[in-house]
């Protein structure tokens, strides 16, 4: 062996040596929260055991930067959902982000409230993509079309929606999640009839609250749900009517993800919310200065990207 | 010239509301009459807003139409 190849040797030993510390301290920690620009942060296919010491397959969580609206979409393994669509200005972005994630199909579609900013993307994507179920709250005639265009596509599609029932439980890949609002069939605010989504995976878990408010938040906290998770999706863009004190408790999360438009009319996220999160010592995470936000978990540990 | 829009929210000081061709238009809440609530229809017509009620009432049936055993 020549000093050339000697010097290769020393330094893909001292390589090897470097990447097994890495894995051990990744290992070591029960949550890792890893910020980076370098990593695309949408990839064109389902993760595998990248970064994690593991075989299982990995739970993929976006939470997509769609201006002032909401949209998740979950993947793990073959099985996909999508939790609201973004705005109808953002349209345009959400179709694009679901083809670079390589997505065909949906398995569970998810439209917490109608409002606009959480529809506004969705016949949009029916029109485009095949889904099995889709869930919506029963609410009184909204009179928008916007919504009516989301009907539309569904009856299109031949397909009927499903209510979400409070304690009811949808399979999702390896993951468990229960649908824990709304628990009232009348609300004066759209916002109430919000489908809240808990998502269990071993270890870890995730709360979507799309925008209830605090009255949804105190029929949860009265029914006595397991409301505890590691993430949660801020309600209501951060908005003051949402993340009362008594439900972020009880909610005792790790980490936060707050889908809001960089500024705003609405003042969205509401200091006093932001000042709440803080004090609970929150990771808060914001896609108006975050870009989107993606969570991997092996199941206990989560790894956290976003794109800016 | 009028302007027909939808209601579809109240965020902040804001009724976010929804013209025709689904593009959107925060409205201050302090302009608007007294008692609108969400999916109202209002004409605009210079600084005047008025709620169109028989074309409210018009959309919500078409709403309805459409629903009919769309839910499980």
């Amino acid at each position: 062996m020549n000093e050339r190849s000697r010097q290769i040797t020393s330094i893909i030993r001292k390589l090897s040596l470097f990447v097994v510390c890495l894995l051990i301290l990744v290992g070591c920690s029960s949550k890792t929260s890893v910020k980076t620009s370098t990593l695309p942060v949408i990839p064109s296919t389902a993760v595998s055991t990248t970064g994690f010491n593991t075989s299982s397959t990995v739970l993929e969580v976006y939470f997509l930067d769609v201006g002032q609206g909401d949209s998740e979409i979950l993947r793990y393994g073959d099985s996909t959902m999508l939790i609201d669509a973004g705005t109808n200005q953002s349209t345009n972005t959400l179709l694009t982000d679901i083809k670079n994630l390589g997505i065909t199909k949906f398995n569970v579609i998810i439209a917490t409230h109608p409002h606009e900013d959480h529809i506004g993307g969705l016949d949009g994507v029916i029109n485009l993509y095949p889904f099995d179920e889709i869930f919506m709250p029963k609410t009184p005639q909204v009179t928008t079309k916007t919504f009516q265009d989301v009907l539309t596509a569904i009856k299109n599609k031949s397909k009927q929606i499903t209510s979400p029932i409070p304690g009811s439980v949808l399979n999702f890949g390896d993951c468990q999640c229960t649908i824990l609002a709304p628990n009232s069939q009348n609300y004066d605010d759209l916002n109430n009839y919000s489908i809240v989504l808990k998502l269990v995976f071993k270890n870890v878990s995730f709360l979507f609250t799309g925008d209830a408010q605090v009255l949804s938040e105190n029929e949860m906290l009265a029914k006595g749900y397991n409301l505890k998770a590691d993430v949660l999706k801020v309600g209501h863009h951060g908005s003051e009517t949402s993340t009362s004190l008594n439900f972020l408790n009880a909610v005792a999360p790790k980490y936060a993800a707050i889908e809001v438009g960089a500024g705003n009319d609405y003042g969205h996220p509401k200091a006093t919310t932001l000042q709440k999160l803080a004090a609970a010592n929150v990771n808060v995470y914001r896609t108006d200065l975050n870009g989107t936000i993606r969570m991997f978990s092996d199941g206990s540990t989560i790894q956290i990207g976003t794109a800016k | 010239m009028k302007i027909k829009v939808v209601i579809d929210r109240f965020d902040g000081e804001y009724a976010v509301c929804e013209k025709e061709d689904r593009s959107m238009l925060n409205i201050p809440r302090s302009h608007l009459p007294v008692g609108v609530k969400e999916s109202d229809v209002l004409v605009i017509e210079g600084d005047k807003i008025q709620i169109e009620v028989k074309e409210t009432k018009c959309k919500k049936a078409k709403t309805a139409k459409i629903t009919k055993d769309l839910w499980k």
